[in-house]
């Protein structure tokens, strides 16, 4: 079976070759998609030697052509350097030639530079024209927070956070923007990043061409959790992204364990909803996270842990233990209350 | 040669002659020692962060910490290691290597160090108050802006930048003058020692590049304390300008840590093949391409901002050419071994491992321009692998390559070779060990400047592995500091010329006495000692020679009056007055007017106190005077500054929205506050002209004249200020207004201040001498009419941009 590039974490990254064409992709997408949802596995190794989107792609061609290149003129340098230091060591002082230059070798060895550069410069140009610039119409919004990731869908009338899917070998543009300080919505194995800088709108573009779980990480210093604040990008195929964009619009699900409504009881009255939305109750906090499906989403507190019954109770007793100076604060709430809250999150699906 | 008499008058001993010194060998000692004692720290916050990032998960250092460190890191690294000891170098040399007598300004020389070691201070004294800079040594707004960073760190650093770029453009506008009219008789430009050419051509970087930094700075400066909008989306500014105006800087500012270092190579590298430099005048041209080309490239550093297509597709392309001359160089290099005889001795291996290793780095430079590349690898650790790869292999090892070649010539004793060796071999390997596998880390998805990272993403067993060669560099580094200490006292006893080396500091004893040189050779070309030694084993050719012509060419050599050293406490005192005054911007108004105050009393005692200039080499032909060469580099640092504020403030004006931007001011008061402006510039040209001329009373009058009529324009400006109705960050136009006519005022105020001065100068200099030919006035007159004018020629620029714009 073929690899076709999707991001498990099993082997090293040199051991990879390119990923299969976009026909092969899709129906192995499939397959693969259905696989690891099932197996549930934990975030892919973020390795741009293994792209899973056509700009991915572009940029590591590229990327061989100029390292070939270049390793050439570095192989040079070392064999030049290697054999003057063999061959002209310890030799009498009277033998030293004491020639000041020669300006043919010296127009040679600035020209073969030059010749280089120039094919670089124009290999350089080509890609980067290649990757076009974004298609106005953006599908969704990526607002950067100090430090976590909001994903809007206008269109559809939802938000969510940390995690995002998209369909497999549909273009995806997306606005990129930030409320607060420069962040960089970086996928490496879908393309290059791009800066959400305050002020103004970026925009990214790029295919997904083989489905899979796609790390993606905040690639500009953002402050104290500038390290933690990742996200997800699964790419599927289209109806399971139909499938994924449904259950997101649905309000948030009815809790139906004892414990599970007891604890959107305590969601409701210890003050989450200051901060927090979870749509179809009484929270409509806008300064974090949607928590709306977040039993869904692989990850707690934009991937730092993830999201598991014991890490969620490890997150809630003291964010800013497993988190430090993020901007969630620790809310002391009785052992129990806890509890009931976690498992009223984590049926939240 | 025999050493002649050196004068040992009545000076300072002890902690009082470093104090007062105006030697540049014991103000580049100054440099050097306090740049080592900032690379330690600088290490050991590295050490730490590396131990950080040993594991996943480590809880060493708190996030809070952690980015304080990296921060402070990288700016020690830079501007307290980085340049001081490069700039250390060059002054303890350049003066010896040209044949000069000491540096054009001696005491503006002490000022610099000084102020070197205040700022130095002054940033790290940030750690006790609230904590240090934190948010990186390119610090991108809007994370330095207050509502991001509350705390202190951030302003401290733009302070105390502002006297580290004082103290780096002074020192320029002297390398400058002092390459320009100090070399020995004989010597072109050219023909100075190669890293005395890069020295001056990196002063054109320095004078160039770090304006931009003070406008950034500033401008921060005013966003945090007074609520402009210069930076913050909400009141119409853009981040994007920060990054702009600070890699309008920043990138210049990596060609200045290099082209000293690519000139320590070139002295290093043909003394120990034995031969000359190999293309030497293709090497000079390199030189200065580099420099030029490396004013053109900025934005490399901002390809994922989302700028124009076509913009990041020419800077990729200007970020290419400069692997040109710097492939060059490596050739060069290479060929200057090739045909040699190779002594390895550690300058020499140094050299080697910088031509293996920093290859690499100035490749990997040349695909961060490959834009789609950076694309992906900009801000990850591949980045952090290519700027150690240049700076570290690059300029700290070109460094070690000079401390081993030039130690015996300041102190008169041999660093100890095996341990230079052990060293060599440590900190090779260290380095390979501890940046290499960064350049894999970063296409591996790692991001720079993360405290911490989870595991499973396959970088555990890279940053391992770096972690443990950033140890063996700390050993490294340790065996260098024992040889230094030890050698300092022990090693072994070196002559003048220990590696029979050819320019001119080899003519001095070592260490050299003050005024350098009790004899010189004379200057046929770039080896003066090469072609002495060429002369002197020929004396058959002298013999059958004409009686003219060997009389001629018997004089190879002449002697030097010995010089006194002269000392002084102006210089420090000065310096601390300028950092009262920046302790002032960081805490109230009254410490700014005490300091200020201090200043102005430091200056009067400078320009009465007696003070013999060095002496200056004989060049027939009317010249401009030293200080007035010295003021037309200082007006072109202080061009690129306005022009900054300027471009940052049309930039924003072009893009804000209109209720930002604010509404316009009235011009017609300001038109006639410029016809003063322009009136007292007439009055300082007609006062330059009877200077000229020898009359007093008119000179006096004019002088006056344009004193009174600065103030004019002054108060006029102060009346306007206090009836304008609005305030600083009242809107983008606002902000802009005050900015520019607040930094011309002040500049404003700085020339009255001189031109007060000078006029006392002038008087009591005619007064002692009247009649005889001026001294030394001459050249101070130039220069405060070449200030007034500049002063005047901005204001034109910045009534049409704040007023009529």
């Amino acid at each position: 079976m073929e690899r076709g590039g999707v991001g498990r974490n099993a082997d090293h990254w040199w051991r990879h070759g390119a990923p299969a064409g976009r026909g092969r992709s899709l129906g192995l997408g499939v397959l693969l998609a259905a696989c690891l949802l099932l197996a549930g596995c934990a975030a892919t190794q973020p390795n741009i030697f293994r792209p899973g989107g056509s700009a991915g792609h572009d940029i590591r061609t590229l990327a061989i052509q100029v390292l070939a290149i270049l390793s050439v003129v570095l192989l040079v340098v070392w064999a030049l350097l290697a054999f003057v230091i063999i061959r002209f060591r310890k030799r009498p002082e009277s033998e030293a030639s004491q020639t000041r230059g020669n300006l043919r070798i010296e127009i040679v060895w600035t020209l073969i530079p030059a010749v280089i550069v120039t094919v670089l410069f124009v290999l350089t140009v080509r890609t980067t024209a290649q990757l076009a610039p974004p298609d106005r119409g953006a599908q969704f919004t990526v607002t950067g927070h100090q430090w976590w990731w909001e994903f809007g869908y206008p269109a559809e009338g939802f938000k969510t956070a940390n995690e995002i899917h998209v369909a497999v070998d549909r273009p995806v543009n997306a606005d990129l923007v930030s409320p607060d300080v420069i962040h960089s919505f970086w996928v490496p194995q879908m393309g290059g990043k791009v800066d959400m800088i305050p002020g103004r709108v970026n925009h990214t573009r790029f295919i997904p061409l083989a489905s899979g779980r796609y790390l993606g990480e905040c690639a500009e210093f953002c402050g104290f959790q500038h390290g933690q604040m990742r996200f997800l990008l699964i790419v599927e195929s289209a109806e399971e992204f139909s499938a994924w964009v449904r259950a997101q619009r649905r309000p948030a699900a009815e809790p139906q364990s004892a414990a599970a409504v007891a604890g959107a009881e305590v969601a409701a009255t210890v003050g989450c909803g200051g901060c927090h939305t979870i749509r179809g109750t009484s929270l409509k906090g806008a300064v974090g996270p949607d928590l709306t499906h977040f039993g869904s989403r692989g990850g707690i507190g934009a991937w730092t842990l993830p999201n598991t019954p014991q890490n969620l109770l490890s997150w809630l007793q003291d964010p800013q233990k497993v988190k430090p100076k993020c901007l969630m604060p620790r809310v002391p709430l009785p052992p129990e209350q806890l509890r009931q809250l976690v498992a009223y999150l984590e049926e939240l699906k | 040669m025999p050493a002649g008499p050196v004068l040992e008058a009545a000076r300072p001993r002890g902690l009082g002659a470093w104090l007062t010194t105006t030697d540049h060998k014991r103000i580049g000692l100054l440099y050097i020692g306090t740049a080592l004692a900032f690379f330690l720290v600088a290490v050991a916050f590295a050490m730490l962060m590396r131990t950080q990032l040993i594991r996943p998960g480590m809880r060493l250092l708190s996030p809070e910490q952690y980015n304080q460190i990296f921060s402070m890191h990288g700016t020690t690294m830079v501007f307290l290691f980085g340049m001081p000891m490069l700039i250390g170098l060059a002054n303890y040399l350049v003066p010896l290597q040209i044949g000069a007598r000491d540096m054009a300004f001696p005491r503006v020389n002490a000022l610099s160090y000084w102020l070197l070691l205040f700022g130095g201070l002054l940033l790290y004294s940030s750690f006790a108050f609230g904590g240090a800079l934190d948010t990186g040594w390119f610090s991108y707004a809007p994370l330095t802006l207050k509502a991001y960073s509350p705390h202190d760190g951030v302003t401290f650093w733009t302070v105390s930048l502002v006297l580290l770029g004082a103290s780096s453009i002074l020192g320029s506008i002297n390398f400058i003058v002092t390459c320009l009219r100090f070399r020995a008789p004989g010597m072109r430009l050219w023909q100075m020692p190669v890293f005395a050419v890069a020295t001056f051509i990196n002063s054109f970087l320095i004078l160039f590049a770090f304006p931009s930094l003070t406008a950034a700075i500033a401008l921060l400066y005013l966003d945090r304390q007074y609520g402009t909008s210069f930076f913050d989306p909400a009141g119409g500014g853009d981040p994007v300008i920060w990054q702009h105006l600070f890699w309008f800087f920043g990138h210049p500012e990596v060609y200045i840590l290099i082209l000293p270092a690519f000139g320590i190579m070139s002295e290093v590298v043909p003394v120990f093949s034995r031969k000359p430099l190999f293309g030497r005048e293709s090497m000079l041209v390199m030189l200065a391409a580099i420099g030029f080309l490396g004013f053109l490239v900025w934005a490399h550093h901002m390809f994922a901002t989302g700028l124009p297509t076509i913009f990041n597709a020419i800077m990729a392309g200007t970020s290419m050419l400069i692997a040109i001359p710097t492939g060059v160089k490596i050739f060069n290099w290479l060929a200057t071994m090739w045909g040699g005889s190779l002594r390895f001795r550690p300058p020499l291996l140094f050299a080697c491992s910088l031509i293996a290793l920093f290859t690499i780095g100035g490749i990997t430079g040349v695909t961060l321009a490959v834009v789609p590349w950076d694309w992906q690898v900009t801000d990850t650790y591949y980045v952090v692998g290519h700027l150690h790869n240049v700076l570290f292999a690059g300029t700290v090892f070109a460094v070690f390559a000079g401390i081993y070649y030039w130690f015996p010539k300041a102190t008169g004793r041999r660093l100890d070779e095996r341990l230079g060796k052990l060293h060599f071999w440590l900190i090779t390997v260290g380095f390979v060990v501890t940046f290499m596998p960064l350049y894999a880390l970063g296409p591996m998805g790692m991001p720079r400047r993360v405290y911490t990272y989870a595991p499973g993403q396959g970088w555990d067993t890279l940053n391992l592995v770096s972690s443990l060669g950033g140890y063996l560099i700390a050993v490294a580094v340790l065996v260098f500091l024992f040889n230094v200490v030890r050698s300092l006292r022990r090693g072994q006893v070196a002559g003048d010329n220990p590696w029979g080396a050819w320019t001119l500091e080899w003519a001095a004893t070592s260490p050299p006495p003050p005024g350098n040189f009790t004899w010189l050779p004379v200057i046929r070309s770039e080896r003066p000692l090469w072609d002495l030694e060429q002369a002197a084993a020929a004396p058959a050719a002298m013999a059958s020679a004409s009686a003219g012509e060997a009389a001629a060419s018997a004089s190879l050599t002449y002697a030097l009056a010995p010089e006194p050293e002269r000392n002084t406490a102006v210089p420090f005192w000065a310096a601390l007055a300028l950092l009262v005054t920046a302790i002032g911007l960081l805490s109230t108004p009254v410490v700014i007017g005490l300091g200020i105050a201090l200043l102005l009393i430091v200056l009067a005692v400078w320009m009465a106190e007696p003070w013999v200039q060095p002496e200056l080499p004989a060049v027939p032909g009317r010249q401009m005077s030293f200080i007035g060469a010295g003021m037309l580099a200082f007006i072109g640092s202080e061009t690129v500054f306005f022009a900054s504020l300027i471009a940052a403030d049309i930039h924003l004006r072009l893009h804000a929205p209109a209720d930002a931007i604010g509404a316009g001011l009235a011009t017609a008061f300001p038109a006639v506050n410029t016809g003063v402006l322009i009136a007292s510039g007439v009055a300082a040209h007609y006062a330059q002209v009877a200077y000229r001329r020898r009359r007093p009373q008119s000179f006096n009058f004019l002088l006056g004249l344009t004193i009174v009529l600065g103030t004019a324009f002054l108060a006029g400006q102060a009346w306007e200020y206090t009836h304008l109705g609005f305030g600083l960050s009242a809107s983008l136009t606002a902000s802009a207004f005050f900015t520019l006519t607040g930094f011309h005022g002040l500049h404003v105020a700085c020339g009255i201040a001189a031109l007060v001065f000078l006029s006392f100068r002038v008087r009591r200099e005619w007064r002692v001498w009247p009649g005889a030919p001026s001294r030394g006035s001459a050249g101070m007159v130039d220069a405060g009419t070449y200030y007034w004018h500049f002063v005047d020629a901005v204001w034109v620029v910045v009534f049409v941009v704040v007023y009529l714009l």
